[in-house]
């Protein structure tokens, strides 16, 4: 027992320790030029712009369904007017950053793991040093700018989109007024709303990228190794968004 | 040129080179021969700074890379250049961007100039410049490894490593890829050293064998000193012995 708790520990530490080098190398090498302008640009465009289709059907029906069993909950109670406040609350300031944060996570932190982790074990990483580059300026750098660039870009954009699903569910099959509830929403909705959810969002945003880059670059041995990292990257990104937003939540709502 | 004394390189809890010394001299092609899992890949990957290691001194051109300053032992270090054993290419990327990689990512030269290189070095190596916009998975095994080699030779090096050139490929294309390999290190000032199992490549291409096992080089010599050899370990791994000092049980563990 003292052994196998023993061992645990020091692989965890281990491990701390390497994503603590890593996580030097990149911010050391990548603030350093030159900057690969293009590979940002790319990154840029895969990470952000092609997460949006995913990202923003995911926030529309979210939005719709919020909508709905709101509606139910409140007409309890004869609250049903405070649904587009509800609506527009819940999706700037929780739910479109943490919907969208495990949807990138998924999406992008997974791609980032399989690609670079095939990168390692096809031996391009070695290559990359051979050729004078820096992988942690040509390969990490560009990935996690882009991870921190984008969500809250995305987040902004599902925040319109998730709003937008509850208005038509709200106004199409729960008979409010159009005008009413966007009066409502604009209402109730205040700058720090949205501003704490785009906070959040780049957290999640640059968590998610470092780790799919980190176990990306520490995948072993070939297929399985890289399967692994995948699946590493997921899990371990998707509870630390949930820790980060809960953590970010006590930290900006506790004034 | 090279000079390695005393290497170490130990991976996890296993000691991998145990003492590894041996010199190139300009212009000399050196084979490192020895038996899967010996250590000969890790061997190379450590004089490039990609593996650890433990201790033991690298130096290139007289200049110990340990007793300089990082950015002065990454431009010592880019005067090496490597063909992988896979070919190492970047999928995303097409064959030409590929070869003048390291001449636009890592000397910041302009696009137009480094695929004019690109393309020459391409012909060099006896492919066609139409091969230049394909991407890396439509090429074959051969093409590939002719690929790399184009792209090792585009920032001319001084140095080459070669992990296993003609492993994978069939007799021809191996012939192919060691005809390249002496075009461009028998008749010119490149040093080389090569990893292989293929003796045939080995004729081909050495002026120096080593014998690399149990993580120290045991035998150097000529490729005619290698047919002579009364060493056991050589004789038995050259004839192709099943059964000798290379595979006893202690070994084999």
């Amino acid at each position: 027992m003292l052994t196998y708790i023993g061992r645990h520990t020091l692989a965890f530490c281990d491990s701390c320790g390497r994503y603590i080098i890593f996580l030097y190398n990149v911010f050391i090498n990548g603030l350093r030029p030159p900057y690969y302008w293009k590979q940002m640009m790319c990154q840029l465009m895969d990470v952000g712009f092609c997460s949006l289709p995913v990202i923003g059907l995911t926030s529309i029906f979210t939005g719709a369904v919020l909508a709905l069993q709101s509606y139910t909950g409140f007409s309890r109670f004869s609250a049903e007017s405070a649904l587009p406040m509800l609506v527009v609350l819940c999706i700037t300031r929780e739910l479109g950053p943490v919907i969208a944060g495990l949807m990138f996570a998924g999406r992008v932190g997974a791609t980032m793991a399989a690609e670079i982790g095939t990168m390692k074990v096809m031996e391009q990483i070695d290559a990359l040093s051979t050729l004078s580059t820096c992988c942690y300026r040509f390969l990490y750098w560009p990935r996690i700018l882009a991870g921190l660039l984008t969500l809250p870009l995305l987040v902004f954009i599902c925040d319109i989109i998730g709003v937008f699903g509850g208005f038509l569910v709200s106004v199409y099959q729960l008979d409010f007024n159009a005008v009413q509830y966007i009066k409502m929403t604009v209402q109730f909705l205040q700058a720090e709303d949205i501003i704490s959810g785009l906070i959040k969002a780049a957290f999640f945003g640059l968590s998610t990228a470092l780790t799919g880059c980190f176990q990306g670059a520490c995948s072993l041995g070939g297929a399985a190794g890289v399967g692994h990292a995948t699946r590493n990257t997921v899990v371990m990104s998707s509870i630390t968004i949930f820790f980060l937003n809960y953590l970010l939540t006590t930290i900006i709502f506790s004034k | 040129m090279l000079s390695v004394r005393n290497l170490h390189v130990t991976l996890g809890n296993r000691q991998i080179l145990k003492g590894v010394d041996f010199d190139l001299k300009d212009g000399e092609s050196l084979v490192i021969l020895g038996c899967s899992g010996t250590g000969k890949s890790v061997l190379l990957k450590s004089i490039l700074g990609l593996i650890p290691k433990q201790y033991g001194k690298i130096v290139v051109d007289g200049i110990d890379i340990d007793q300089v300053h990082k950015d002065e032992r990454s431009k010592i270090l880019s005067s090496i250049g490597m063909l992988f054993q896979g070919g190492a290419l970047f999928d995303s990327l097409p064959v030409w961007e590929n070869v003048a990689f390291g001449l636009i990512y890592g000397r910041g030269m302009k696009l137009q100039d480094a695929k004019e290189i690109a393309i020459d070095k391409l012909t060099l190596v006896d492919l066609d410049k139409q091969i230049a916009l394909l991407y890396p998975p439509a090429l074959s095994g051969g093409m590939l490894k002719r690929v790399g080699l184009a792209r090792a030779l585009a920032s001319m090096p001084r140095i080459i490593f070669f992990d296993e050139p003609t492993t994978g490929l069939d007799p021809i294309t191996s012939n192919i890829v060691n005809d390249l390999i002496v075009k461009y290190v028998k008749h010119s000032d490149l040093g080389a050293i090569t990893i292989t199992h293929d003796l045939t490549c080995l004729r081909k291409i050495a002026d120096t064998v080593a014998f690399l096992f149990d993580g120290k080089i045991i035998w150097t010599g000529s490729i005619q000193g290698m047919d002579c050899t009364e060493n056991p370990y050589v004789r038995q791994f050259i004839d192709a012995i099943p059964i000798g000092p290379l595979t006893t049980k202690k070994h084999l563990k």
